[in-house]
């Protein structure tokens, strides 16, 4: 499965502004690196001597609970907060020096909903259009399209302070997007939504980040969102990055893939002679690491490497003429890889955003991988 | 040029905000109304009562309403003006500053939008109060030129305010603050002045006190005019370099603590 995790260096990305920073050549480099990243607020270590790169077109997530470092980590990225000690670059543009260039090709969409109640959604977006000191023409032709894509036409005259938080939500979205930003943050783009208008955003970023080659930095306390949404994913706990992968290697690295077996119709009552035989024939086996009966009367084999290991598996249990009814593969959740990297569990809502095993296997594979051709 | 053009974009947008909360254009109109309305009630038969009186009225006028229309445009630019802070603040709790602050924007021009516009507001409200005083009776001796320099007077004046109560909101960040604080600021400059009382009749150490008290110098340079049908230029330009070097004062320093504290923290 691992193999055919697309690499995202390899993706060329139209360039959206025309002049890029001498430090910066296209098709090159990391669209964010930080060195030594670090924010203190008194005794406070809130981002605490981070290093990482974004790349550029992907999708970079950072996982962690309240209080983590996230927004502290963006708000330094933004210019908004100023780092303690440690550098970074953004888009080339060194942070420390070269402030304003960035805000010229970033874009910003806070944690808390930042559009102006008071204006109408059309003017929520002219005003952003002149603060990034665009043509009125253009900024004209970014309000209409801009509102065409985040679904807000026919509302773009009323005024921001009676829309739905989806809708706030979303025209504070597309306000960050009025200059063609290359390099898009996110801070909790989902927190308080609920699951529908939350599954019709990440559809959204994904398309922002497909057809429009926007990177998004994206920052999540929803193990799920992480996992569904993000190429890679930076596990950040206490200001410090304690893991960073791609989530299906992050999730490798913990115990591999859970294969859940039955010998039984759901109808029929478990035998639990054929689990007694089944674990015996399959325990010495190399690449299984530990074997727990289900709920159902089945078998959960952990095993390291399950696309191969599942055929193994199959041909050792008809050898011993143990005819399996069926059969199902599901990986750890990054909750399992939070709790193996922090050596805790993810705080507060986190536990209620674990998807079943049963989702986890359907899910896996269809979502990976970008569309080839673009 | 980019800067000119934030500080336009910016002090639209803020003008439109505030004229968009019914509620708050009926309080900031009916308000001075009802002052105008109420204090001229009270003292229209002193005012008329001294206009006789030996030596001349210390009011300069029989006409109640020409003495207090200055003091009402001036007390309602002094208090709005004072809470004209507050709107930095709601910006940034409500996330609105965040958002520009990560926006190429002029820094300066997010502060200087905020205390224009509050002061242009003000300009609204004395609009009214000067349609209202006409229906109700008001007349300037100097014509339309008292009118003008009323406007100009009250503009330097709001602005100084404005610049205070931005000041203390950059600093403090806190609403409370910026309320306790110019209460605190204008409620003394109101008493210690001569709004409702001339103040030759006050005397003692008031009237010494009121030497410095930027309101007296608004009021001087204003009822001149509207009084007397020949304009005092001396006091007018004394007026005018006052108010000027106090709104440079507290627009500066607004400016500059918000550029050194609050736009990188
Ligand atoms: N302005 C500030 N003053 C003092 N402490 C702060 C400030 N901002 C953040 N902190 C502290 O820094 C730490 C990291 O905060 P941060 O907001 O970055 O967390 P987060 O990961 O975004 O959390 P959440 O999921 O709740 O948004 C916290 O301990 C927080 O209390
Ligand atoms: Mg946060």
């Amino acid at each position: 499965m691992t193999a055919t995790e697309p690499q995202v260096s390899e993706v060329v990305k139209p360039s959206l502004n025309g002049s890029q920073p001498t430090a910066y050549p296209s098709g090159r480099a990391n669209i964010v690196h930080t060195d030594q990243l670090t924010r203190l607020y008194g005794p406070t270590r809130a981002v605490d001597e981070v290093n990482f790169d974004v790349r550029e077109g992907e999708i970079f997530g950072f996982l962690g609970p309240n209080g983590a470092g996230k927004s502290t980590t963006i708000k330094m990225l933004t210019t908004l907060v100023r780092p303690t000690t440690g550098s970074a670059t953004v888009v080339g543009y060194d942070l420390a020096t070269q402030a304003n260039q960035i805000r010229n090709v970033i874009g910003y969409v806070a944690q808390e909903i930042g559009v102006d109640n008071r204006a109408s959604g059309w003017e929520n977006l002219e005003l952003q259009g002149h603060l990034y000191h665009l043509s009125n023409t253009e900024i004209k032709q970014r309000v209409t399209e801009l509102l065409e894509l985040v679904d807000l036409s026919k509302d773009a005259k009323k005024l921001a302070g009676a829309y739905s938080g989806g809708m706030r939500k979303r025209l504070d979205i597309a306000t960050g997007l009025i200059h063609r930003p290359k390099l898009l943050f996110l801070d909790e783009p989902t927190t308080g939504l609920d699951p529908q208008t939350r599954a019709n955003l990440w559809e959204y970023i994904r398309r922002l980040n497909q057809e429009q080659g926007v990177t998004i930095f994206l920052t999540t306390h929803y193990l799920e969102e992480a996992d569904r949404l993000c190429d890679r994913v930076a596990i950040i706990d206490h200001g410090k990055i304690m893991a960073l992968d791609t989530p299906n290697r992050l999730k490798d690295e913990v115990s591999g893939d859970v294969i859940s077996i039955s010998f039984d119709s759901p109808e029929m009552p478990a035998d639990p002679a054929k689990r007694e035989a089944a674990k015996a024939a399959l325990t010495g086996q190399p690449w299984v690491t530990d074997i727990k009966e289900s709920d159902k009367g089945g078998l959960n084999v952990y095993v390291s490497g399950g696309e191969t290991a599942m055929p193994q598996m199959l041909r050792i249990l008809d050898q011993h003429n143990l005819p399996v009814v069926s059969i199902s593969m599901s990986r750890p959740s990054l909750d399992d890889v939070f709790l193996k990297y922090t050596g805790h569990q993810m705080r507060d809502e986190a536990g209620s955003e674990r998807p079943t095993m049963a989702q986890m296997g359907m899910n896996w594979g269809a979502r990976r991988g970008r569309p080839g051709g673009r | 040029m980019n800067t000119l053009a934030d500080i336009y974009y910016l002090t639209k947008r803020n003008l439109i905000a505030s004229v968009r909360i019914p509620i708050m254009l009926v309080f900031t109109i009916v308000q001075p109304l009802l002052w105008l309305i109420l204090f001229s009630q009270l003292f229209k038969n002193m005012v008329s009562g001294m206009a006789n009186a030996p030596g001349g009225s210390p009011y300069g006028t029989g006409n109640f309403l020409d003495f207090f229309v200055p003091a009402i445009i001036m007390q309602t630019v002094l208090f709005s003006g004072a809470w004209s802070g507050n709107s930095i603040i709601s910006d940034m709790e409500s996330g609105v500053l965040d958002k520009m602050m990560a926006t190429p924007v002029s820094r300066v021009a997010i502060i200087l939008s905020r205390m224009f516009a509050s002061v242009i507001y003000s300009m609204l409200q004395v609009t009214i109060i000067f349609i209202v005083a006409f229906i109700m009776g008001f007349q300037s001796a100097s014509g339309i030129s008292a009118i003008l320099i009323t406007y100009l007077i009250a503009f330097l004046f709001g602005l100084g305010i404005c610049g205070l109560s931005t000041l203390l909101a950059v600093w403090t960040k806190r609403t409370e603050a910026v309320m306790a604080a110019s209460t605190f600021v204008t409620m003394p400059m109101f008493m210690l002045s001569g709004s409702f009382l001339p103040l030759a009749l006050v005397g003692g150490w008031v009237a010494n006190v009121a030497k410095f008290n930027p309101l007296n110098y608004a009021l001087d340079a204003t009822r001149g005019p509207i009084l007397h049908d020949s304009i005092d230029w001396g006091t007018f330009t004394v007026s005018v370099v006052i108010l000027v070097s106090i709104a440079a004062v507290f627009v500066t320093a607004s400016t500059y603590i918000f550029r050194t504290r609050l736009a990188t923290s």
